[in-house]
């Protein structure tokens, strides 16, 4: 199970009662990767949004219900998950996170005998705040992480960046605990390669 | 069982995620780390990985964003939630 923030438990129990500012906190905290977690999903933006806005209403509805053996995350990831699969169905599109292993953004880097054609840089000053090409670092992330493949997308969103437990992103999106390390890795070196190219 | 202990910077950069979350076995982990302890490359590499992977866990906390109050207004009304106002 992910352990929860510090706070998490409080806020729970505090908009279980009503209260509007423990759902601010946590629609602050949630809200933007919910609704990029629903892109991935839907592939569009727009359609992301107003589901991300259903998920919000059916945790509104069910936050008294809901018991604490799960991350409040884990919890509301699953609401979202189940209401973008839906949407999507409803759409006439069928979802599987179950491919989009491909895309291997190391494929050149290797000369015939598995070495290195190119010496990784240094990265000595690496920092979130450092500014490269007028964005902060963590801009050029967010980006690089919205353009890779879907699948590879959701697993960033989930387990890369919220950090909820593997065998709660498997059963989110309906796939094995190896196809999930393969996605992780592939999106990993992306996002690693987009950066190494942005700083050299 | 295979004794051979060197590996490829190739094979290096394709088992470093599981060797930075601590889910290679021992022997895995030992090829690697004996590779790592003679290649500059892949040690490179290999903190490249890590200082994305935690620039990844760090980048979700810049999208915070507030809820406009109408639109909180309407989430509780849909979900037929009273809710309580801290500015009343």
């Amino acid at each position: 199970m992910t352990a929860p923030r510090d706070d998490e438990g409080q806020l729970v129990r505090a908009l279980a009662g009503g209260d509007r500012s423990a759902f601010s906190v946590l629609y602050r905290r949630y809200n933007a990767p919910m609704v990029r977690l629903a892109t991935a999903i839907l592939r569009n933006r727009a359609s992301a949004e107003e589901v991300a806005q259903d998920a919000w209403v059916s945790i509104l509805k069910n936050i008294a219900r809901f018991e604490e053996r799960a991350s409040f995350s884990a919890w509301a990831f699953t609401i979202l998950t189940n209401a973008a699969r839906s949407r999507a169905r409803r759409d006439g599109r069928s979802v599987s996170f179950e491919d989009g292993g491909d895309g291997n953004a190391l494929a050149d880097a290797f000369d015939g005998t598995g070495h290195w054609k190119d010496m990784p840089a240094l990265w000595e000053e690496v920092t979130p705040e450092r500014l490269v090409a007028g964005k902060n670092l963590l801009d050029h992330v967010t980006a690089a992480i919205d353009r890779l493949p879907e699948s590879q997308r959701a697993v960033m969103i989930l387990r890369g960046q919220q950090g909820l437990e593997a065998a709660e992103v498997c059963e989110m999106l309906g796939i094995s605990e190896g196809n999930l390390r393969v996605l992780l890795h592939r999106a990993r070196v992306a996002v690693r390669t987009e950066l190494e190219a942005l700083l050299r | 069982m295979e004794w051979n202990v060197m590996v490829s910077c190739k094979h290096v950069s394709d088992h470093a995620d599981p060797l930075l979350d601590g889910e290679l076995g021992l022997w895995e982990s030992l090829k690697l780390r004996l590779h790592l302890a003679l290649c500059v490359g892949c040690r490179r590499f290999v903190k490249q990985l890590r200082k994305t992977r935690d620039l990844i866990r760090y980048s979700t906390r810049t999208e915070a964003e507030d809820p406009p109050e109408a639109m909180v207004d309407q989430l509780f009304a849909r979900a037929g939630v009273p809710g309580e106002d801290p500015r009343s």
